[in-house]
């Protein structure tokens, strides 16, 4: 278990942080996920998810599927309490994360409002995507959709946060393909 | 008279229903190309490899990698903090249940075979003469490259409470020409709980030994529909998250020959446990292992990545 948790915690919390924007409550959310899977892992049956080959885990897609069941069960009982409460400050002044985002002024803040904007569908799957690293297979086994639809909501959500996104120097920069490709294999 | 109606007395500014079907038929092919394009474009970046040069050129799709490269890049630099981190960590492990205990399988012929005290000086043997087959298949396949098949004489390293006749056991060491490689240590270690810490002085050959044993016991035992038990499971999920914990870590302190022998065995474990079938307390120790193949897995695939070959 100390594997998995290394392995998907920072997934994990930065999932529940896009959903919730708060920190603390991400964290909560991000050891009562952890504590859920401990749970019921028994129940974990192994399903392949495309060819082996590929790396693809179902493994991913059941936590994450726990993991969006857990937020949502956050949010229904949020909504009695009222609102969730801003990023923290220490997200909006210290984690201004990669040095292209500080140079172009582009905050992480900017970027989880403007996701925050998309219909629910197409958030859901780009938060899958991208802040829980799942392949389009795997979103689609944690979302329980086909993979085409799947493509289809990740193709509108960029579509979408791109407009929104506009003017920013970075959708005209070509160095962050590059940066993409460099990140996206490291982490 | 309104021109616009035709003779069957339709608008002809609206189309009619099969007009409408086809055009959002269309348009619906089209956006599920485009959506299939730019999957495609991103999972090739997602792996590692360069984009196609016409996709970068594109003025529609090149943007779209942009926005998702801004998008992975900000994701990528939120982290919790390492307070958090350890703390929920230890919470975590603390929740775990304690291990099951051994599922009440009937005993294989192997398992009785190998519980006989009389076994012990035949095993030992057998081990010695798998230890030779092995390392030999090694060299003639050229090097790791090759995973010998295994005997059906071989059998799981035990743990101590699973088989305390094999404590005494010394394992039988060969040393190859280019470094010391062994089959598997018989070393009994305690049952100690696969989903806690690892082994913190882990020694990766007697490790990948161990594994490559296992791994084709576990296969073995398979293809004979014998029962797995979850020992033998646990053991295969120890040895892999400990070598997966080494080589990310700590990938200047692997060879890459041993990963290369971990990475078909991390592959051939994900095979060998896709197939399989257990019941009762087994079945989380199968699930354990086959997460822990897939992680070893993708640990192997990120340290060929980041080590080319020369």
């Amino acid at each position: 278990m100390g594997d998995l948790y290394d392995a998907y915690l920072t997934r994990v919390y930065r999932f529940c942080l896009a959903r919730v924007s708060s920190e603390a409550d991400a964290e909560d959310l991000a050891e009562e996920i952890f504590l859920k899977v401990i749970g019921a892992i028994d129940g974990f049956e192994w399903r392949p998810i495309g060819k082996p080959e590929d790396g693809r885990s179902p493994f991913a897609a059941w936590l994450f599927r726990i993991a969006r069941n857990h937020v949502v069960s956050f949010h229904r009982k949020a909504a009695t309490r009222g609102p969730s409460s801003e990023l923290s400050d220490s997200i909006r002044d210290e984690r201004r994360g990669p040095q292209e985002l500080t140079e172009t002024k582009i905050t992480i803040e900017e970027v989880f409002e403007t996701v925050r904007e998309l219909p629910e569908a197409q958030r859901e799957v780009i938060l899958l995507r991208f802040a829980a690293g799942l392949t389009v297979a795997e979103t689609a086994e944690a979302l329980g959709k086909q993979q085409t639809n799947v493509k289809v909501l990740q193709h509108k959500g960029v579509q979408k946060l791109k407009k929104l996104l506009v003017g920013s120097p970075e959708l005209t920069e070509p160095k962050l393909v590059d940066e993409l490709v460099r990140r996206t294999t490291t982490t | 008279m309104n021109e616009q109606v035709d003779e069957k007395g339709q608008d002809e500014s609206v189309p009619d229903e099969t007009v409408t079907d086809g055009i959002m038929s269309e348009l619906h092919r089209e956006e599920e190309f485009a959506a299939e394009r730019f999957a495609s474009a991103m999972e090739s970046a997602e792996r590692g490899h360069p984009l196609d040069q016409r996709d970068l050129e594109d003025a529609e799709l090149a943007p779209m990698v942009r926005t998702a490269g801004l998008l992975h890049s900000t994701w990528n630099s939120v982290s919790p903090d390492l307070d958090y981190f350890t703390r929920t960590r230890s919470t975590i492990l603390a929740a775990m249940p304690q291990p099951a205990e051994e599922p009440a399988v009937p005993l294989s012929l192997i398992d009785r075979l190998w519980r006989s005290p009389a076994f012990t000086p035949i095993a030992s043997a057998a081990a010695a003469g798998m230890a030779a087959v092995f390392i030999t298949l090694q060299f003639v396949g050229g090097g790791a490259a090759t995973v010998a098949p295994l005997a059906a004489s071989l059998e799981p390293v035990p743990s101590a409470e699973s088989a305390p006749s094999v404590t005494a056991i010394q394992p039988p060491r060969l040393i190859a020409p280019d470094g010391p490689t062994s089959i598997a240590s018989l070393d009994a270690r305690p049952h100690e709980n696969v989903l806690a810490e690892s082994d913190p002085v882990l020694n990766i050959t007697t490790a990948l030994d161990r594994l490559v044993t296992n791994i084709g016991v576990l296969g073995l035992r398979a293809q004979l529909h014998e029962p797995i038990s979850a020992g033998l499971l646990h053991s295969i999920s120890e040895d892999l998250a400990g070598v997966t914990e080494r080589i990310s870590e700590g990938p200047e302190s692997v060879e890459r020959s041993d990963v290369i022998l971990f990475a078909q065995q991390a592959v051939e474990g994900v095979t060998i446990m896709n197939e399989l079938l257990v019941e009762g307390a087994a079945s989380g120790a199968l699930a354990a292992a086959r997460i822990t193949a897939e992680l070893g897995r993708s640990t192997a695939a990120l340290y060929f990545f980041n080590n080319p070959p020369n």
